[in-house]
């Protein structure tokens, strides 16, 4: 019988970059290296498993500004020209490697086989990532949920309503634009929960989230059952918290299962190994080298440098895949017995959400990790594998806290999102909140459409200069200059509209121009912000 | 910039550092690890460009704007708004952060006496400007800035004000939000409220007295920092410590 559920939580993010006007821009290989080694290895992933009757369960958030960017137009062009190189640099790769080693010629082929299979799949959902997504959550696999708006950092904008209400209302009206249907459940960007942001998401029919897990120790009163069981907040939404112990046998630097020496060591690279003239074709046109994803070395020991690392082999990660899945299944099935043991009886709620991006383009073998664990624990009656709505609804009772303040960043609180480093970004968010409240109410009865599309494009320019990520990459990151430009580059077509509003001296060029580089939620209403 | 310009400068044999300051000022993406010859290489490509296009099309507008309108650059900002403003964001448990903003009455004000940044600790109680349990204090110049203030409690409310004192009395000019800092450490209650899900109806459990609380043994810990957010060695280290879901690149 049951011992317990296990919820695996996969959050799927990459903040809004188009820079349509540019033949090739290299923030936006983000995308086209999240879609060849996270997205489609995961379409591919649960594929498998559906037509092997595994009855696997994932909860993945998709957030906004990636819907719009996996159904751009441009972007989906440019990714698809992307690809075509990617596999021409593979064929090339082939033949050179025949002369080098058999282990990076073996590579090699697997890479061109590997590219041209994504290609096909690809083509064969017509570039749709999202549909396909969907046809698992139609079949009871996936349950698929949406983010606040621009994966803005809610804690820090708790003091303005109609703020937190437009991120979470169009994180809703976003999803539903390209699924059809209304999101049951939300991730909040970066798990930051503050009291009361609860209220928005049940004014908006949201029926759970998720928060870490110091969300629930320190609740007010504490959580009864820990992390171990969804709680209720006072305004009647669901909340699960991270298990610690699930994150850490995943991702803990020392004992983390991406670590092990046969796996593919993220480093070393044909983008930073070849000579300039070679890989020219294949890096950003200004020279600046990259990452192509066309990798021949293993980890092979954390104590060795990177040009002294060995050649990685795709049958021997693969053995490694299988043993740590199957590790992971046995500690999860131990996990739940202990804890249904301790709990007297009640089956405990296991809840491992992890950044989607880590699994293939950060531990390349992450996707196969998912698929072999799924097939490890179709055996083990014990672990149930569920979604959030399949354990609301197998609870008969369930106790009401207020969760405490807390994010999943470094500390569990907000430093990572302000410090000294990105501090001088909310002077301007909170002056552009104000005055966007303040528009929204003065011009809410507006019939010029030239003035309905500046505001509207100033709403846009607020939320996308809202980005959690820029604050972060500010932090902790290696393209602080493109993040920190992006922030003043909003804020500065924010203060530009709003002069040229009042000034009535809108020109219609300008903004066509902003929709266009900046074309985020096309049918977004301005009128959001009056509250 | 027309293409007789750049022309111009390509031939005057220009430094590295000129020929850095030049991109940077038509907008071009430039890297730091960018040597001499991508950078020309960079500029002569510019160059094309701007031949193209100025054969096709004339315009007012600088080339580089027109052509790539979305890159983002590194905008001045207001350094002022010009309003009275004085915001409290939470850090963590032991951190909050101050930033504040002047209209010009004030800073007129200001400028002639000593002008006060105060924080208070407000918990529990209706604040009235002098009942406070704790308060900090700091002078400040007349200018925007911002600060952050290390205080003694989680899960505490703090509300801060900007004033002056004269003859060595408080004068406050305006005031903050109030700003609650996060907690570090549970509540246990004895009396528990639980809801049940068929009928939607609440009870409350008493947790008997000798039953010991499944979450007193099982709650972890988390290192409280009591590093200033504003220092170097505290970005150095969020910088190598993982976030809960993830690591990062």
């Amino acid at each position: 019988m049951s011992n317990g559920y296990f919820v695996l939580t996969l959050h799927a993010h990459l903040p809004y970059i188009n820079h349509p006007d540019f033949s090739e821009f290299m923030e936006e290989k983000w995308l086209f290296e999240a879609i060849n080694e996270t997205y489609l290895p995961l379409l591919r992933v649960f594929k498998r498993l559906k037509s092997d009757h595994i009855p696997f369960k994932v909860t993945m958030s998709i957030t906004p500004p990636l819907m719009e960017m996996l159904s751009n137009p441009d972007l989906k062009r440019k990714y698809l020209s992307h690809l075509t190189k990617l596999i021409e640099l593979s064929e090339k790769e082939v033949k050179r490697t025949a002369a080098e080693h058999p282990k990076k010629h073996k590579m090699a082929k697997f890479y061109l086989d590997d590219f041209k299979a994504l290609k096909e799949l690809y083509e064969s959902i017509n570039g749709d990532i999202v549909s396909a997504f969907m046809e698992f959550q139609r079949s009871g696999n996936l349950e698929i949920i949406t983010c606040n708006a621009t994966h803005g950092f809610l804690p820090l904008m708790a003091r303005y309503p109609e703020a937190v209400n437009a991120q979470i209302k169009i994180g809703i009206e976003t999803y539903r634009s390209h699924t059809g249907i209304l999101p049951k459940g939300i991730w909040l960007a970066e798990c930051g929960y503050t009291p009361g942001v609860d209220e928005f998401l049940r004014k908006h029919d949201l029926s759970f989230f998720f928060v870490d897990s110091h969300a629930l120790w320190f609740s007010d009163p504490a959580a009864r059952y820990g992390v171990y069981r969804p709680v209720i907040t006072p305004s009647g939404v669901f909340a699960f918290a991270r298990d610690p112990e699930s994150s850490q046998q995943v991702w803990s630097a020392e004992i983390g299962y991406p670590g092990d020496s046969r796996y593919r060591e993220f480093y070393r690279d044909v983008g930073f190994d070849r000579e300039d003239w070679y890989v020219a074709p294949y890096v950003d046109p200004s020279g600046e080298r990259h990452n192509t994803g066309i990798k021949y070395h293993k980890i092979t020991s954390k104590k060795v440098s990177l040009n002294q690392k060995d050649y990685y082999d795709i049958d021997e990660a693969m053995q490694a895949v299988k043993e740590h899945a199957h590790d992971f299944a046995m500690k999860k099935k131990e996990q739940v017995q202990r804890l249904f043991e301790t709990l007297g009886g009640i089956e405990p709620v296991i809840v491992a959400p992890f950044d989607a991006e880590l699994y293939g383009h950060w531990w390349f073998e992450g996707p196969y990790f998912i698929e072999e664990f799924f097939r490890a624990i179709v055996d083990i009656k014990e672990l149930n594998p569920a979604t959030p709505p399949e354990v609301i609804n197998a609870i008969d009772i369930v106790q009401e806290v207020t969760p405490a303040a807390s994010t999943w960043g470094a500390n569990g609180y907000n430093e990572v999102w302000l410090n000294g480093k990105n501090d001088w970004i909310y002077r301007h968010l909170d002056e552009m909140i104000e005055k966007m409240i303040k528009l929204a109410r003065e011009y809410y009865k507006e019939k010029d459409t030239l003035k309905i599309r500046a505001l509207n494009q100033m709403a846009r320019e607020l939320l996308l200069a809202q980005s959690s990520d820029w604050a972060f990459i500010i932090t902790t990151g290696t393209t602080v200059e493109y993040a920190a430009n992006r922030t003043k580059t909003h804020i500065k077509r924010f203060n530009d509209l709003f002069e040229k509003l009042h000034s009535n001296s809108l020109d219609p060029k300008e903004l066509e121009t902003l929709e266009w580089v900046d074309g985020i939620f096309k049918d977004i209403d301005y009128r959001i912000y009056a509250g | 910039m027309d293409q007789s310009k750049l022309k111009e400068f390509l031939d005057s044999s220009p430094s590295i550092q000129e020929i850095r300051k030049f991109a940077k000022m038509l907008g071009l993406r430039i890297k730091r690890t960018m040597k001499k010859r991508d950078l020309l290489k960079l500029l002569k490509k510019e160059l094309e460009t701007l031949e193209i296009t100025s054969s096709v099309t004339s315009s007012q507008h600088n080339g580089e704007e027109r052509l790539h309108p979305s890159l983002p650059m590194d905008f001045d900002l207001p350094s002022s708004y010009g309003k009275d403003r004085l915001v409290l964001l939470p850090v963590n448990p032991r951190w909050i952060h101050a930033y504040w903003d002047f209209s010009s009455n004030s800073r007129q004000k200001l400028l002639a006496s000593e002008a006060t940044l105060r924080l208070y600790d407000v918990t529990n109680i209706i604040f009235d400007g002098n009942n406070a349990h704790r308060i900090k204090e700091m002078r400040i110049s007349a200018c925007e800035g911002n600060w952050y203030f290390e205080v003694d409690f989680s899960d505490a409310d703090y509300l801060a004000e900007i004033g002056y004192y004269e003859s060595g009395k408080f004068f406050p000019l305006f005031r903050s939000n109030l700003v609650r800092t996060p907690s570090d450490h549970p509540k246990f209650t004895e009396r528990e409220k639980w809801i049940d899900l068929s009928t939607r109806k609440a009870k409350v459990i008493v947790v008997g007295n000798g039953e010991k609380h499944f979450s007193e043994k099982n709650i972890g810990t988390l290192t409280t920092s009591f590093m200033n957010p504003s220092s170097e060695e505290f970005v150095k280290y969020l910088e190598t410590h993982m976030s809960g879901g993830a690591m990062h690149e």
